[in-house]
């Protein structure tokens, strides 16, 4: 199972014996797992010897697949729970991966957050939709308002029918 | 020397160690035999081993460049070694290469010509 573009790789680099804690910021932020290795430094602000002996400082790398969602939480966890904030501590970016295989329960993830997706996208249309015929029966409302004020009283017309049939009654039995 | 649009995408697959050999089979078989083997550490746990303490945290890591039309099919190649069940052995995953230099195109071009 592949999936594309709702993923992100965090990649963390810190000093060594830092790799615990930005695993701890991690998880807090919802982060499941991490890869970890040893590296070497080589920055020009890190080099440094010691009686002609030069010095380069270990590092952590810490490899953490996340969805996209959370991938801005986790690196802001990361920084302030490490203090990558801060000059020489360490640096923390993210690559977008393409595909990915081996983990099913995040496959799931995604797939859950398109069906919300699809859902909401059917709400807001369902939603739309509504307020059209809504709109459209109210105006029908005030179009068959109009249409009876124009009418001439029915009623009206029905008492004078019967005072005219009356009135030819009386005519008649006089005539009679 | 010329940097140029590289049609490759990078491929991380961290696994079990156990698992190391199929995984670069698997590499063999799609003809993407030059990576980088690392030993890494894992930080998932191992149900009941993990409660005892006896859970390996050690895993490869193998990093190799793929052609952009393989990387699919690769991808679920290692995706049925490495999530048979609902278990799983590991995580492959691809990311997109920006550029490369020329050399290190024409390495790989000639690598794949079996030289």
């Amino acid at each position: 199972m592949f999936l594309k573009q709702d993923l992100s790789l965090i990649v963390t680099v810190v000093a060594r014996g830092f790799s615990d804690k930005v695993m701890e910021a991690a998880k807090i932020a919802g982060a499941e797992g991490a890869t970890i290795f040893t590296a070497r430094g080589n920055g020009i602000h890190e080099s440094d010897s010691i009686l002609g002996v030069s010095i380069q400082p270990e590092k952590d790398v810490v490899l953490i697949v996340v969805h996209k969602s959370i991938r801005k939480k986790v690196m802001r966890e990361i920084c302030k729970n490490t203090g990558l904030n801060e000059e020489g501590k360490g640096l923390c970016f993210a690559l977008p991966i393409d595909e990915l295989g081996g983990v099913r329960h995040m496959a799931n993830l995604v797939l859950s957050s398109k069906k919300r997706a699809s859902n909401t996208a059917t709400r807001i249309a369902s939603a739309q939709s509504k307020s059209i015929s809504q709109k459209s029966n109210e105006v029908k409302k005030e179009e068959n308002k109009k249409e009876e004020k124009e009418k001439p009283d029915s009623s009206t017309e029905d008492k004078n029918d019967k005072e005219d049939k009356e009135i030819s009654k009386d005519t008649e039995k006089s005539k009679a | 020397m010329r940097n140029k649009k590289a049609p490759y995408k990078l491929l991380v697959c961290v696994v079990e160690k156990s698992k190391a050999d199929m995984v670069l089979g698997i590499l063999k078989n799609a003809h993407e035999t030059l990576g980088i083997s690392n030993l890494v550490e894992g930080t998932s746990k191992m149900g009941s081993m993990d409660i005892m303490g006896l859970a390996r945290n050690e895993r490869t890591m193998i990093m190799t460049a793929v052609r952009a039309e393989n990387a699919k099919r690769t991808i679920q190649a290692l995706d049925l070694l490495l999530c048979p069940d609902d278990t799983s052995f590991g995580i492959a995953f691809t990311v997109k290469l920006n550029s490369a230099s020329r050399e290190t195109l024409n390495f790989f071009n000639t690598k794949r010509e079996g030289i």
